[in-house]
């Protein structure tokens, strides 16, 4: 019996070795031991149709690379939303207090800072290595079960590029989550795994290149971040454009359909002119280039993928059937409270409890937005950041009616784009108190996009409205918007 | 036979549940939480019950050899699939009922929550990624997620692909079933053979990934991504359901109250109105003909798999009989004084031979269906049916329940808005011994009625009693856009007595036309005086319909809303105009904020009801009962004053008809390589988009609030492969302007088009940057007659002109 039991783990334990930790050499698994983690963030979320109340704890985990001193680069999903972290080491159980240093949703990464004595001690960091590309081999190192070193293979099989930055697409037998592992060659940190799909045994890479540009931004003394696009285009495959656009036979590049004011190429391009080429680079017509190392790229890596906001960019475009070169800032991405909020962000939603009525914010994240499949929060995304006639950048809703005495009659209203309060439109979550200082006569005035009759509330009665809606339904706080306390 | 079809539904469950509706389990689930049931438990069980049944399949007794020889080639008998999908809605039908019944015992707000979860509705379509971020998943959860559904998608490739075939070959016939749905029917018969051979396995596929989804991620985040996202890496083909009655919502004539619930529709309406509707195809008619919903779901697998999946979800063995309550053959005793020779000679069953219209593809002709339905004598040589029994019909017959002969017939009348029609047969001899059927009054709330007609489960006439249990104006679903009176039975309507007469001492007291999926003993008849509206409307040989107020409106009961229109203290009642809309009777005469508070001196209550003898009926009943051209007088309070104002009753004025239209060939444009249709419920109802639906609701809301200027929304539905169109890519655009001028409705915007004198001509379309198509006239004439020709097209267009020209 105790020799089958001895084949049996011989022969699970053989399974489990397919694919997993293998030697490495020497000099290099020290290194790998100081420099990889595991990052825990315990998370907690306001409730969306609730918001005054904060929902049930959770906990995620991904890796980290110590990438300097005080260091660990991961996933900002990773410490999304996060109330508290911790990190573990290598060959170790136990967890150590991190604290989230930085992070940059749109860059999709995050870096952990640690005080504890004993990380500081044993952590090193992983040296940053030169790029890679098509072909190059590369090893996936990452803290496995009982927090061993892992390696697997992998193999660059393409380059892809946008806005975002760089990332790699690698032919790996890693397909244990893209959570932030290290892909290293010869020592150093090439990339951090973003993704992998066991299946077809492949993962994604952010590449090097990108990761350097956003630890140097992190370390420089103010933050720029990555720029916004600002600008609206169009491919010039279809020859119908090409003609509206004025391309000979010889010219490529993209039609630019609506410039932005106030963002990147404000003032400089304009609706109707063709994009031919940035910084050098000759685009192709579906607004592609091709670059010395990794080969056909998409031209968002010139305009926001390898750049900073603040950059100058040199472009040359077709307008009115001559070229002309031009040079424009690359502008930031719109602060925070300018745009419109995925759910991911977990910011602490904006809420108000007025009268009974409670007043949320549409995110992606918004019941309202699970009502018709998406289409109003896209629309009004589009609207808000892009077109910039539209004065309303944040859509507030009436989400439901708590009901009191005040409010019978309204209980079937729900998720109401609100249009106006008191006569005044309601551009975002600010606008409501400004608005709601000047009743109409005697009565707060609710006004709907949709087809819904007004809504009238006695404006002397508000306070005791609310004192009661909060009593009798436990409302712990009315409101939470941007600038209110915590 | 039983046995292969039985077999045959649960290979479609196993097919529709591994397919489309990649969470089956959870769906399952989901009910399987409301009533306390094991969720795995019961999944397993059904599963177990199914290999039972395949196993009798594999090995049938000898009889059963002998009546089906077909058994192993079930697979490519086109009739046989038919005929087992039309028997599988029924039963699907009878199970929604049932376990939707069973838990609203409980809990009614759950059990409509959690019906909403068994079809896929409630949930939001979102990638893995993004509801991992909402739900909390660690990256590591997140990708073990990925590597489940990769793999349960791949298993199911697999096996519908067989030893010999490729997975990639049936990935992409899915997508092509999933943009064109009659490619589905053909789907169905090319994976159906495999399907059949690996039945249990594929049951067993979705029970393997929500095991490995529990494991991964735990009990409570299991539950939580069932109950609320369609993930798309779970889920790749798509095919989420939309809410039909939502939709429809957006469409309805403007004529009663607006619906402060926003784009959600109250849940009970969603489950009666449409409660197999997919996004692929129309909706059924509940209770509709025989085969009504096989008529109008056989040409698409996505509802098929549907039903299978329901069926998955629930329970299979009782699905080897269903049961009709109160039903009794008519050779058992008659009630009352029912003369049953008389009946027998004036009721008849309808057959039909009908076909749709293709939105996608408006030249060509989806195959005929067949399907039967009820129909009554009631003089000078006419039948009354429903309208949707006749519909779209290229063939009609009728038999009477004492002679063996089917007469031809053919339709004289069709109201789709009342859904009723009248037919008649042209053979003398089929008139013979005839006795008319008379209109009798509403019934009494409790009073018994006989519903009588030739439901599913048999040829002879069925006679079935109930009583009435409710009498309420409500949605037609017919065109899902008309309400009028509906009385509500518990005397079993079921599909294939549409068309027939309920009747209370002898006389006509409704014509059952339509159920509810989810609940059981709830039956739907239209009542007397919209089937006397109907005759009245007919008396000069054309139907008109009925007359639109044109006026969105809302309830005043609340208090502070009341006081800030100036409304005084001992005002009672009231009805509050919120929008008249430009196109019906009150255009011009009524304004935002009017309070209505009486019609032709009925007061109106503050509900926006009016009481008729006992019962309190929306107020909009006294407008149905009238006729295009009649006039009724509204007593409004404006700005304090009250005005007596007198509306004559027109009908809908615009070209953009809410509701589906039957009878009509599809209006289209094919210019060059582009397919230019207007904007239509029946178009929406192929499966487009949700962004057409919320411009549907979005035109009906503003647009038309701007007047005449847009009587129709045009779109380019799609671009034919050619190579003048190539790198050209729409879907679904809606145009804004031609050379900027926009068009007011399809008619124009064909003239606009195609007679332009000039060499380009810009059409631009709405959304934040859709690129403008720049039609090069020279290239598109061009190339005209030869994509014509290689796509087969008879005619380019058909291009109604706008009434009055």
């Amino acid at each position: 019996m105790g020799r089958l039991r001895v084949l049996a783990c011989a022969a699970l334990t053989g399974l489990m070795a397919v694919g997993t930790a293998h030697a490495e050499d020497a000099d290099l698994a020290p290194k790998l031991r100081a420099a990889l983690v595991r990052v825990h963030a315990t998370s907690q979320v306001y409730e969306t149709a609730a918001p005054w109340k904060l929902g049930q704890p959770f906990e995620r985990s991904g890796r980290g690379v110590v990438v300097g001193p005080g260091q660990i680069l991961c996933r900002a999903a990773t410490v999304a939303n996060q109330r508290m972290i911790e990190i573990e080491l290598a060959n170790s159980a136990r967890r150590y207090p991190g604290t989230l240093t930085h992070v940059d949703r749109d860059t999709g990464l995050a870096i952990v800072g640690y005080d504890d004595e004993h990380l500081k001690g044993t952590l090193v960091p992983l040296p940053l290595g030169n790029p890679i590309t098509l072909d190059d081999a590369c090893d996936i190192y990452q803290l496995g079960r009982d927090n061993l070193v892992e390696r697997y293979d992998a193999r660059v099989l393409r380059a892809s590029a946008d806005t975002s930055g760089l990332e790699l697409l690698v032919k790996t037998n890693c397909s244990d989550g893209g959570d932030g592992q290290a892909a290293v060659k010869d020592g150093a940190f090439v990339g951090l795994v973003i993704g992998t799909f066991g299946s077809r045994q492949q993962g994604t890479i952010l590449a090097i290149e990108t990761i350097r540009q956003y630890l140097e931004d992190v370390g420089s003394e103010a933050y720029r971040g990555r720029p916004g696009a600002g600008f609206w285009t169009h491919q010039l495959l279809r020859q119908d454009l090409r003609t509206y656009y004025g391309l000979a036979e010889n010219q490529h590049g993209l039609g630019v359909s609506r410039v932005v004011p106030g963002r990147t190429g404000d003032g400089v391009l304009k609706d109707g002119d063709a994009l031919l080429a940035i910084d050098g680079y000759d685009l192709d017509d579906e607004g592609k280039f091709v670059h010395e190392v990794h080969g056909r790229l998409g031209s968002g890596y010139l305009l926001g993928g390898r750049r900073l906001a603040g950059d100058v960019v040199k472009a040359r475009v077709l307008r009115d059937g001559v070229e002309l070169d031009v040079a424009f800032p690359l502008v930031g991405q719109p602060a925070r409270d300018q745009r419109v909020p995925d759910a991911w962000e977990m910011e602490r939603p904006q809420f108000m409890v007025v009268g009974g009525l409670v007043l949320l914010e549409l995110t992606s994240g918004s019941g309202i937005s699970r009502s018709d499949g998406g289409v109003l929060l896209r629309r009004f995304r589009e609207r808000a950041h892009w077109d910039p006639p539209t004065k309303r950048r944040r859509l507030i809703y009436l989400d439901r009616v708590l009901q009191d005495v005040v409010t019978k009659g309204f209980e079937d209203f729900y998720q109401q784009p609100i249009r106006t309060i008191n006569g005044i439109e309601i551009l975002d979550f600010q606008s409501v108190p400004r608005a709601l200082e000047t009743p109409e006569g005697a009565f707060h005035v609710f006004r709907f996009d949709g087809l819904v009759s007004d809504i009238a509330i006695p404006a002397a009665e508000l306070d005791a409205i609310n004192a009661r809606v909060a009593e009798k339904y436990k409302v712990t706080r009315l409101r939470y918007l941007h600038g209110d306390p915590e | 036979m039983q046995h292969l079809m039985t077999a045959i539904v649960a290979l479609a469950a196993g097919f529709g549940g591994a397919w489309l509706f990649g969470q089956t389990g959870g769906d399952a689930a989901g009910a399987g939480a409301a009533t306390g049931t094991s969720d795995v438990a019961l999944l397993r069980e059904q599963v177990s019950d199914l290999t039972r049944e395949v196993g009798d399949l594999r090995n049938p007794p000898q009889s059963l050899k002998t009546a089906a020889p077909s058994a192993g080639a079930a697979g490519g008998d086109a009739d046989l699939v038919e005929a087992v999908l039309a028997k599988l809605d029924e039963r699907v039908d009878a199970r929604v009922a049932s376990k939707f019944d069973e838990l609203a015992a409980s809990d009614e707000a759950e059990a409509t929550s959690a019906a909403g979860r068994m079809m896929g509705r409630n949930k939001r379509r979102l990638s893995l990624h993004d509801a991992a971020a909402e739900i909390g998943l660690s990256a590591v959860e997140e990708d073990e997620l990925r590597r489940i559904y990769d793999d349960s998608m791949n298993r199911f490739l697999r096996l519908a692909a067989g030893p010999e075939g490729d997975i990639e070959d049936v990935r992409r016939d899915l997508e092509t079933a999933r943009k064109d749905p009659l490619a589905g029917r053909g789907l169905m018969m090319k994976y159906l053979p495999n399907m059949m051979k690996n039945v249990g396995e594929l049951m067993t596929i979705t029970t393997d990934r929500e095991a490995a989804v529990v494991k991964a991620v735990g009990p409570e985040k299991a539950k939580r991504m069932d109950r609320e996202f369609d993930i798309i890496e779970a889920n790749p083909i798509g095919g989420g359901f939309r809410m039909e009655a939502r939709r429809l919502r957006a469409a309805r004539r403007p004529v009663a109250r607006a619906d402060p619930r926003g784009a959600q529709p109250a849940a009970s309406r969603e489950f009666r109105v449409c409660a197999l509707g997919s996004p692929y195809n129309p909706p059924p008619h509940p209770g509709g003909p025989m085969s009504s919903s096989s008529r109008a779901h056989l040409p698409y697998v996505a509802t098929a798999l549907l039903a299978a999946l329901v069926v998955a979800a629930l329970s299979f063995p009782a699905l080897s009989s269903v049961d009709l309550p109160g039903a009794y053959a008519e050779d058992a005793a008659p009630a009352g004084d029912l003369d049953l020779a008389a009946l027998r000679a004036s009721i008849v069953k309808v057959f039909t031979v009908s076909q749709d219209e293709n939105y996608r593809r408006p030249w060509q002709r989806p195959e005929p269906q067949r399907s039967s339905g009820s129909a009554f004598f009631i003089g000078d040589r006419m039948l009354m049916t429903n309208a949707h029994v006749v519909s779209d019909a290229k063939d009609l017959q009728v038999k009477r329940a004492d002679r063996v002969k089917r007469y031809d017939a053919r339709l004289l009348f069709a109201g789709h808005d009342c859904d009723l029609a009248v037919i008649t047969v042209d053979d003398d001899a089929f008139w013979e011994g005839m006795k008319p059927l008379e209109i009798g009054p509403q019934p009494a709330m409790r009073s018994k009625v006989m519903t009588v007609g030739y439901p599913t489960g048999g040829e002879k006439l069925s006679i079935t009693e109930g009583v009435v249990s409710r009498i309420e104006v409500n949605t037609y679903v017919h065109t899902g856009a008309d309400d009028h009176l509906t009385i509500q039975t518990d005397a079993a309507i079921n599909p294939g007595n549409s068309g027939g007469p309920v009747l209370q001492d002898g006389r006509v007291v409704g014509v059952a036309f339509q159920g509810r999926m989810f609940a059981q003993n709830l039956g739907y008849m239209i009542a007397p005086s919209v089937i006397e509206h109907f005759r009245a409307d007919i008396r000069d040989d054309v139907y008109h319909g009925y007359a639109e107020l044109g006026i969105y409106t809302a309830n005043l009961r609340n208090e502070t809303l009341r006081r800030f229109l100036g409304m005084p203290a001992d005002q009672e009642g009231g009805m509050l105009v919120l929008k008249p809309v430009p196109y019906a009777s009150t255009m011009g005469q009524l304004r935002r904020n009017d309070v209505i508070l009486e019609i032709d001196g009925q007061k109106i209550e503050a509900d926006g009801t009016i009481r008729i003898g006992d019962e309190f009926l929306e107020f909009t009943y006294m407008v149905e009962r009238k006729q295009i051209g009649e006039k009724v007088t509204l007593k409004v309070l404006r700005d304090g004053k009250v005005l007596d104002i007198e509306v004559t009753l027109k009908e809908w004025a615009a070209r953009m008809k809410p509701g589906r239209v039957y009878d009509e060939r599809p209006e289209y444009l094919l210019f060059g390589g582009f397919l230019f249709v207007p904007l239509t419920e029946n178009y929406i109802g192929w499966g487009r988009s949700n962004d057409l639906s919320y411009y549907m609701q979005q035109y009906y809301r503003t647009v038309a609030e701007e007047g005449k200027t847009r009587e129709q929304l045009v779109l380019l539905s799609q671009v034919l492969p050619h190579a003048s169109t190539r790198y050209i890519t729409y879907s679904d655009a809606i145009v804004d302007n031609v050379d900027g001028v926009q068009p007011r409705d399809f008619a124009h915007f064909v003239e606009l088009v195609t007679a332009a004198k000039t060499d380009l001509v810009k059409i631009e379309f709405e959304g934040v940057n859709t690129a403008p198509l720049i039609l090069d006239m020279k290239v598109v004439r061009a190339a005209h007659e030869e994509i014509l020709k290689s796509n087969e097209v008879a005619e380019d267009r058909h291009v109604r002109a706008p009434e009055g020209k």
